[in-house]
């Protein structure tokens, strides 16, 4: 469960390391395509708490998602909409939602084994 | 080897959202500073430019007062020039070039404050913060209105010519391209009786009374005034002379 966590802090070193910073025009659309990629994360660890986790839907996902938000702020903007909001409220509901059954199942994983601890002994 | 299968797309989705993350980041960051900074250049530069015209003011004063000091060497006592002398003088204080002093009136305006905390508080949708500003608008009626009846007009100690102008730059005020912060105080030197009765009787005056921003008007015996800190010479224009058109 450690792998995960040390990418992501290497992800992080090497986005601080490189000197790429995108052109102002684009930051809006990197930003909710940071929002997406995020949510895709909670997700895949939602599947891995809930066991129905699967690389393949959790990377296409990852890609898909990031890559369609920020397509659809861009579109928005030359619409004239402010779609990126959609984008927005969508992925940031998705995230809370996952974040909440991540706290569940953390939970639940807790109590399960406190239970089983507590029956070990009274066997 | 199913825990692999696990963790090998997940590090690899948490590599890639840390390397996003902190290039959004730095992104933002880099957006906001550089507003700041671009901010701050056009400041220093007219705190610089502020500062030049200041120096060059003085020493148009100082170069003033020595012509001033020539001027006086050659006239001692001959008949005609001392004659023009005196004309040179009377002159430069028609064209604002010499302090003054006299009575007259001193019109203080201010924003309306008051009036804006009660609306933002009671309607705050009427709220218009420029109802309740003093406007470059007024101090150039209220100035336009006295200068048949004035001498000598100044605003927060600028002195006013033929060539002062009254500008709006934005929020501020500018009189003889120097910015003014409220409270404005409009110094005139002539009779203060005449001054006031022109004040109150003026368009621009009930105007302000309508908008409820405090204007005060006070009669004073003795008023002084700053002469021109700047130029106002003439390059271009020519006088005409008589015979020659």
């Amino acid at each position: 469960m450690w792998l995960p966590l040390l990418g992501l802090i290497l992800g992080a070193l090497f986005g601080s390391i490189l000197t790429v910073t995108v052109p102002i025009v684009y930051a809006k659309y990197l930003s909710v395509a940071v929002l997406a990629a995020l949510d895709s994360l909670l997700g895949g660890f939602r599947g891995v708490l809930e066991e129905s986790f699967d690389g393949v839907i959790l990377l296409s996902g990852f890609f898909t998602n990031a890559l369609m938000a920020a397509l659809l702020a861009y579109l928005g903007d030359h619409l004239g909409l402010d779609l990126y909001l959609a984008a927005v409220i969508a992925f940031g509901l998705r995230l809370f939602s996952n974040m909440g059954f991540i706290r569940r199942d953390l939970i639940n994983r807790y109590r399960l084994k406190k239970a089983k601890k507590a029956g070990e002994i009274h066997d | 080897m199913l825990n692999w299968k696990k963790h090998i797309p997940l590090t690899i989705a948490c590599v890639l959202t840390g390397l996003l993350l902190t290039v959004a980041l730095k992104t933002q960051t880099a957006l906001n500073s550089e507003n700041v900074n671009k901010n701050q250049t056009l400041i220093d530069l007219i705190e610089n430019l502020e500062m030049d015209t200041q120096t060059l003011e003085e020493s148009i004063g100082s170069v003033q007062k020595q012509i001033d000091e020539v001027q006086k060497q050659g006239t001692s006592g001959q008949g005609m020039v001392a004659g023009l002398q005196n004309q040179v003088e009377e002159l430069k204080l028609r064209a604002g070039q010499t302090d003054v002093f006299g009575p007259g009136v001193t019109i203080v305006l201010e924003d309306n404050t008051a009036g804006a905390e009660m609306v933002k508080k009671n309607n705050p949708e009427l709220y218009n913060p420029e109802d309740f500003i003093v406007h470059d608008k007024s101090l150039l009626y209220l100035v336009s209105a006295l200068r048949g009846q004035a001498e000598a007009i100044g605003i927060n100690n600028q002195r006013l010519v033929a060539s002062s102008d009254i500008r709006c730059v934005g929020t501020v005020i500018m009189v003889n391209s120097t910015r003014l912060a409220p409270p404005y105080e409009i110094q005139v030197i002539g009779n203060p009786k005449i001054l006031e009765a022109t004040v109150l009787n003026s368009d621009e005056y009930f105007f302000l009374q309508s908008k409820e921003m405090p204007v005060t008007i006070t009669q004073q015996e003795e008023i002084s005034l700053p002469a021109l800190k700047g130029s106002n010479t003439a390059n271009y224009a020519n006088p005409v002379k008589e015979g020659e058109q």
